[in-house]
């Protein structure tokens, strides 16, 4: 019974391997296809030459990082610390730099608070752009 | 086989050569737009769903593991477009009525089929491929006209190569089914 099943599948297969080949015409896109992808792909931001632009180097990147860290930490610390104050143990030098920069940070002096805002809002869409790649995929 | 000219290709796409794109479309345009054919079924969304293949491909081309085929891995790419884009149109199931009849034995409709002019094959076996779901047409597609290995088959579709079995045997007996109900009772319709 199994190897009649078998030999009926083996004919079957033999049938439709022939007349597929035999009757359905292998299609052809038009004769712009290829001129139409690229075209695509240059109109588009998926080009991939596009995405394959180094926009900003490793370097670059790493530095832009730690500007934000170091922003992030500083903005910490003074938020806690009273200018003067010993209650953090720190060297007197560090304290006196960390006063210095704390002129930074204070209302007539908000220009760095402007740039690491706009650093942070690219560096947001950025991500999202990267996000919206990954969903877009199918 | 690595294809190693093919994995020059690739590295000059990644570094923005537009003639490298070129010769990866123009070397799988056919296959890709034949197989988005079969499964959406006409030309104009096929030449769409080929188009954002392979835009989909080249952006992202870094993710690709080279261990892999690129030829299946742009397929696969293709297979999932074409499926979603059949997905978001009505499906119009054109099943015939499931009354249970005896099937014609292969012999004797491999006969009956011979004797019918070209175009009236051509009719005879679109009508029947119609007659399966999009995915399942892609699978006799690739096993039949392309005579695709199961192994390939399923790493396009990303089903198991035993799943990938089953769903052939599936559509075999309903190629068979609809061949033998359109040779018995519709062939004057064809004719």
């Amino acid at each position: 019974m199994k190897t009649m099943e078998r030999d009926n599948q083996q004919k079957l297969d033999a049938f439709f391997r022939v007349n597929f080949q035999k009757t359905l015409k292998k299609e052809l896109p038009s004769d712009e296809f290829t001129d139409k992808v690229l075209h695509k792909l240059n109109k588009t931001q998926l080009s991939p030459y596009k995405k394959n632009q180094v926009v900003f180097g490793r370097k670059i990147k790493w530095a832009f990082f730690s500007f934000i860290g170091v922003l992030m930490v500083f903005s910490v610390y003074f938020s806690l610390a009273v200018p003067g104050d010993n209650t953090y143990q720190l060297p007197p030098s560090i304290v006196n730099l960390l006063d210095h920069y704390a002129g930074l940070f204070s209302s007539t002096n908000n220009w760095l608070m402007f740039v690491s805002a706009v650093a942070l809002g690219f560096w947001s869409l950025m991500l999202l752009d990267k996000v919206l790649q990954r969903i877009s995929f199918g | 086989m690595k294809d190693e000219i093919e994995d020059i290709v690739i590295d000059k796409i990644l570094d923005n050569d537009q003639a490298a794109c070129r010769i990866i479309i123009d070397k799988y345009k056919s296959f890709v737009f034949n197989l988005a054919f079969r499964i959406v079924n006409n030309r104009e969304d096929a030449e769409e769903v080929a188009q954002d293949s392979f835009i989909k491909a080249f952006k992202h081309l870094e993710s690709f593991n080279r261990k892999a085929k690129f030829s299946t891995w742009l397929y696969r790419i293709t297979f999932n477009t074409a499926v979603s884009k059949t997905r978001k149109k009505k499906v119009v199931k054109n099943e015939i009525n499931e009354v249970p009849e005896a099937l014609l034995p292969i012999a004797s409709f491999d006969a009956s089929f011979q004797q019918l002019k070209e175009k009236q094959q051509q009719q005879v076996i679109q009508l029947i491929l119609n007659k399966l779901s999009a995915d399942e047409k892609a699978l006799v597609t690739m096993y039949y006209l392309e005579e695709m290995p199961m192994e390939e088959i399923a790493e396009i579709t990303g089903l198991s190569k035993s799943n990938v079995k089953v769903k052939i045997h599936r559509s075999r007996q309903k190629l068979y089914k609809h061949l033998s109900h359109l040779l018995k009772h519709e062939m004057h319709d064809i004719l």
